[in-house]
């Protein structure tokens, strides 16, 4: 455990720290706002739950994205092509408090996200964490137990599929 | 990665975001379950007044339970065999394990064992659907330890020119790996009911990828070495594990006591003869280069014989340990298909 991690405020800072970043990480994998919301709870109450048993969590980021991980491979998702519209609708991005998105530049990022389904979960877990969650190669290559090595090679082949999709 | 890809991801994340009243609402949820629950930390202070800090240092309880643990026999007996969903599994896996470890001189081998008793317990226990969220998170962690545990060793016998044991560790680990990934297959087979292990099956595969790394390593080496008779020891070495393994195997299929029951039905038998059918013609192309003196390509056959076998054993092992139909075809042969592509003509 953290040094420190004495009392509730400090597990409730753990989520003002990181709690946005594992609902984006959950958004990304089962693509749908309100369940992800509902996943990203989970995953810090089920953390609690298991800090309450008196196991010791070495790295919290870590583990929360573990959790989460966990989670998000236990629902099950209906491999259904939706338009942009209806992609739009499930991810509901939140253009509300920038009122300089564009119109284009949105289909643009529902587009990526519709082409990002069409990806292995492998290679959608790995651009996801490196470019959506801003992750660096070597704290991916810790969650996912690889060495670092490893995890550039499947970006970098993650990246090609991608670039293919478009074609 | 092309620039526009970088904007659009950037695009993307910030476009997922929170917005501060869903923060505040989700932050309130987890504050509410948080006090419905006793705090774990409080609960581990002591609130006797005969407690002093330095009792609850790390390395005195550990140095306690040893003591504890060695003058109590009973307690190491039943962690031993205790499962990972057990309370005394902590003390198999943190404290007489490393102990093991410790007293062990062939800490390569002692280390992939180890990997495969986690691999049977996690089997056992996703079958009988006894394991939860946590316990299964946990046990990535334990499992990635002691695969890293695994390939540092056998890195570590390369860099002292045990050549031969790095071998035999490598195979074995690979071995297991291979078979475990069938056996998880089979289990959802037999359990459909049995929690996910998707992530396990991830991270076999990647354990294979970093175990097949080192093994390109170690060919290079053995094939790099100036001293051609340690290359013929090796080669020698590797031939009689291979004699012992199909032993081993004959052994565990055919000798059945008069009035047994056959350990195997036909169908598992005919699977085991096909498989064993499969390394015999591996090992007879490993001869045929050893005599034409291609050397290299003799010792990159008669590797992928020995772990093979390994893996046939294991799925023996497994098939008689859970009580589940494990030997037979499954999709998973990614494994055995790049071991023979590396052979080829």
């Amino acid at each position: 455990m953290e040094q420190g991690y004495n009392d509730k405020n400090k597990f409730i800072e753990s989520y003002d720290a990181y709690g946005e970043a594992i609902f984006r990480y959950c958004l990304f994998r089962v693509f749908d706002r309100e369940r992800a919301k509902d996943l990203m709870q989970e995953t810090f109450t089920r953390t609690w739950e298991y800090l309450e048993k008196g196991k010791e969590v070495e790295n919290m980021r870590a583990f929360l994205y573990k959790v989460a991980h966990n989670l998000c491979v236990n629902e099950f998702i209906r491999p259904k092509a939706y338009s942009l519209d209806e992609m739009k609708e499930k991810i509901d991005f939140d253009p509300k408090d920038d009122k300089t998105v564009s119109l284009e530049r949105d289909a643009e990022v529902v587009l990526l996200v519709e082409k990002m389904r069409l990806l292995s979960k492998d290679e959608r877990d790995l651009l996801t964490m490196r470019y959506v969650d801003d992750l660096a190669v070597s704290e991916i290559a810790q969650l996912l137990d690889m060495i670092p090595n490893t995890v550039s090679v499947k970006i970098r082949r993650a990246e090609e599929s991608l670039k293919k999709l478009y074609k | 990665m092309e620039k526009d890809f970088y904007s659009q991801f950037k695009n993307m994340s910030e476009g997922a975001r929170l917005s501060q009243k869903e923060k505040d609402f989700h932050r309130g949820e987890i504050l509410r379950f948080m006090e419905k629950q006793p705090s774990p930390y409080v609960d581990k202070k002591l609130s006797s007044p005969f407690y002093i800090g330095i009792f609850l240092k790390r390395h005195f309880i550990v140095a306690s339970l040893v003591i504890i643990l060695f003058s109590s026999g009973g307690i190491t007996i039943s962690a031993e065999s205790s499962l990972p969903n057990d309370y005394l599994y902590q003390i198999k896996t943190k404290i007489t394990e490393p102990v093991l470890v410790f007293l062990t001189s062939d800490k390569a081998k002692i280390k992939v064992a180890l990997v495969e008793r986690r691999f049977q317990e996690f089997s056992q226990v996703t079958l009988n659907e006894e394991i939860n969220l946590e316990d299964k998170t946990a046990f990535v962690s334990q499992l990635s330890l002691q695969v890293g545990g695994a390939h540092k060793e056998i890195k570590k016998l390369v860099q002292s020119k045990n050549t031969g044991k790095a071998i035999k560790a490598t195979n074995d680990l690979q071995s297991i790996l291979s078979a475990q990934n069938t056996v998880l297959e089979k289990i959802h087979i037999a359990n459909p009911e049995a929690e996910s292990t998707d992530d396990i099956e991830n991270f076999i595969e990647d354990s294979i990828e970093r175990t097949t790394e080192i093994e390109g390593d170690l060919t290079e080496t053995v094939n790099s070495k100036d001293d051609q008779s340690n290359s013929d020891e090796i080669t020698s070495d590797q031939k009689e594990e291979i004699s012992v393994s199909l032993e081993d195997i004959k052994n565990i299929t055919e000798s059945v006591p008069e009035g047994d029951t056959p350990n195997f039905d036909s169908e598992d038998q005919s699977y085991i003869n096909s498989k064993l059918s499969d390394i015999n013609e591996v090992l007879k192309r490993g001869d045929e280069k050893l005599l034409e003196g291609e050397k290299n390509d003799a010792f990159i056959l008669y590797n992928q014989a020995d772990q093979k076998l390994g893996e046939l054993k294991s799925l023996i092992d497994s098939d008689r340990e859970l009580g589940i139909d494990v030997l037979g075809e499954t999709n998973n042969t990614d494994f055995i298909n790049k071991s023979d592509s590396t052979t080829q003509n």
